[in-house]
């Protein structure tokens, strides 16, 4: 009942938000943001959930958004666009995740890498297809007859899809696959001692995840209606894991204030010129330092100091002295 | 025949500057199992830092303070920002050695400007062999290769510092427990390692156009150079860099130039999915 109250005024101000901005500045910011934050949800459900680390992402969004540029000039329909970018994702997550997924620890974070990266060298290799490393321009898309060319029908576009992602994420890990999906991070071997078929789930997620981020292609191909390859190098990747960092380990709002901080930082250390890179280096270190559990952890740590203040005061009896259990399990450790 | 033979050298100069990179990764992932992913910049920073020095002093000391300087930074990074991590998810810690990357970047572009530099050869001229020229500089990048990872080698495996580095990294905790300072080791990896890097930069700076934006190339150059030798010892890197920088060259030279990245990264892909622990499987 609450829930459904706040999405419903969530949904009111995305709606009501174009009447009031009327800069195409800012609503192209909040267009970027959406995207972003809609890719940032497929990996969370990847890595916060599954516990699968991959630096590939930005693979998928240069996917989705190449096959959308290149159906797009040959005239496709959205639609028809749409259908396309799921299926090539869905092959291609197929094949790549396959052997990929069956890695571990760095070498999954390794091979996902050049997986990104070897989509941005196939863009710059394909150039009779793909335009090289000069780019390629998107044909502005038509739904039905409205021909897509105003920033607020990206705006509407993108955030219809991060409500909706965001409405099936939410969902999906209050499921059994949710379930598994956590039990896999917390002990993959005892998950599958449980008769878990591990590596199926596995799967479906890098499948799931492959698919928002390359339909966030999809989407920064039609908004930006240019694309080329130094867009999702190694930095789009990160950015992606940076933002899931941000918002919170394992929590599906995370990505989405996770997006809107980071967009905030990286446009307000746009004026800096040359400091930019160093300035956003710190406050990326500076995050990693202070912040290891994301926004959201933080508030949920304050929140829990709190809350124990205040049982501390009237239920001082009844607190237990450090239990032998855990110290034995810490002082284990190196 | 020429082709094959240019390719050859230029696979073999090209490969053990990989090499030299690949075996600061290994390093540190040897002792802290950490993929260090700023190695690139101090390859940067060596280099430019050499070029910029050597414009006013001798060119052999510049190389020296452009060494110990490299390594300072990089105990200096591991102090001040791995460690606070080094218990954090593994995922913490990969972007933890980015945002390095990116500082370090940073620092790079305000202290040397946006400019490509390149260095003077340390001994001009080249050899004639049939139709090819070598440069000496080329000659030179080879021996001093060498020579690095066999005083490493040596150092490694032969001194009683080098057993303690090697008993962090087989087991860290009967290494503590027999006296050995294993996170002071680690920052010592990281300092190696820095030294390493900027020793690569220094050696090619008159080869190439160096400017800030080098670093994270070399990252995963080095970084597929340290798998192709398995990230278990210095030499397999070496290895690892010399195979990739053989396949690099002819793969450019003799199939197309176009698809050279694309074949190196397919490559790296094909390697980790059939061969993640190298290409020497039991070396480690």
């Amino acid at each position: 009942m609450k829930k459904g109250a706040i999405l419903t005024a969530i949904i009111l101000v995305v709606i009501g938000l174009p009447f009031l901005i009327e800069s195409s500045y800012w609503l192209g910011l909040l267009t970027m943001i959406a995207i972003y934050a809609f890719a940032t949800i497929g990996l969370e459900l990847l890595m916060g959930y599954g516990g699968q680390i991959s630096l590939g992402n930005g693979g998928f969004i240069a996917l989705g958004a190449y096959v959308t540029a290149i159906l797009s000039n040959h005239g496709w329909n959205f639609f028809l666009i749409l259908l396309m970018v799921i299926l090539i994702t869905m092959v291609v997550a197929v094949i790549v995740g396959f052997p990929i997924l069956r890695l571990e620890g760095y070498y999954l974070a390794i091979a996902t890498l050049g997986f990104a990266l070897l989509i941005q060298a196939l863009a710059i290799a394909m150039f009779s297809l793909t335009g090289g490393s000069s780019g390629i321009s998107v044909m502005p898309l038509q739904i039905f007859s409205h021909v897509m060319i105003d920033v607020r029908d990206f705006y509407y576009l993108s955030w219809v899809f991060l409500i909706v992602g965001f409405i099936f994420a939410y969902n999906l890990i209050k499921t059994r696959v949710g379930r598994v999906l956590i039990s896999i991070q917390s002990n993959e071997d005892a998950a599958s001692a449980l008769g878990i078929d591990t590596g199926k789930v596995k799967m479906k997620i890098f499948v799931l995840s492959a698919m928002y981020a390359s339909l966030a292609g999809f989407l920064m191909a039609n908004y930006l209606q240019f694309i080329s390859p130094e867009m999702f190098g190694f930095t789009l990747s990160i950015e992606l894991v940076v933002m899931s960092l941000l918002g919170g380990h394992g929590i599906v709002y995370g990505p989405i204030l996770g997006a809107f901080v980071w967009a905030g930082i990286m446009e307000s250390v746009h004026v800096l010129q040359d400091y930019r890179i160093l300035i956003s280096g710190l406050i990326l270190i500076a995050i990693l330092l202070f912040l290891p559990n994301g926004l959201f952890g933080l508030a949920r740590t304050i929140i829990k100091k709190m809350k124990r203040s205040n049982t501390i005061n009237s239920e001082k009896t009844y607190r237990v002295e450090k239990s032998p259990i855990t110290e034995k399990s810490k002082s284990s450790e190196i | 025949m020429e082709v094959f033979l240019q390719s050859l050298i230029s696979g073999i100069s090209l490969g053990s500057i990989y090499g030299l990179i690949g075996m600061g990764f290994t390093l540190v992932f040897f002792v802290s199992h950490i993929i260090n992913l700023s190695q690139g910049q101090y390859f940067v920073f060596g280099a430019l830092l050499y070029i910029v020095l050597s414009t006013f002093m001798p060119s052999i000391l510049a190389a020296v303070l452009a060494v110990i300087l490299s390594g300072i930074l990089g105990l200096v990074m591991e102090r001040l920002f791995i460690r606070p991590v080094s218990k954090l998810p593994m995922i913490n810690q990969i972007v933890m050695t980015l945002a390095i990357l990116i500082t370090l970047e940073g620092v790079t572009l305000l202290v040397f400007g946006k400019k490509s530099m390149t260095a003077e050869p340390f001994w001009n001229g080249s050899i004639k062999l049939g139709n090819i020229n070598i440069l000496y500089q080329v000659i030179i990048v080879l021996a001093v290769v060498i020579i690095i990872s066999l005083i490493l080698n040596y150092f490694l495996m032969k001194t009683s510092f080098g057993r303690a580095f090697r008993a962090c990294a087989y087991h860290p905790l009967s290494a503590r427990l027999s006296g050995i300072q294993v996170r002071r080791m680690q920052m010592f990896a990281y300092g190696i390692s820095g030294s390493l890097g900027a020793i690569s930069g220094i050696i090619v700076s008159p080869l190439l156009l160096t400017n800030y934006t080098l670093g994270p190339i070399m990252v995963i150059n080095g970084l597929i150079a340290a798998i192709l030798g398995g990230l278990g010892a210095p030499m397999g890197a070496l290895i690892g860099g010399l195979v990739l920088g053989l396949f690099e060259s002819f793969a450019s030279g003799l199939i197309s130039s176009a698809y050279k990245d694309v074949m190196v990264l397919s490559f790296l892909l094909i390697l980790l999915i059939f061969r993640p622990k190298g290409i020497f499987r039991g070396y480690n």
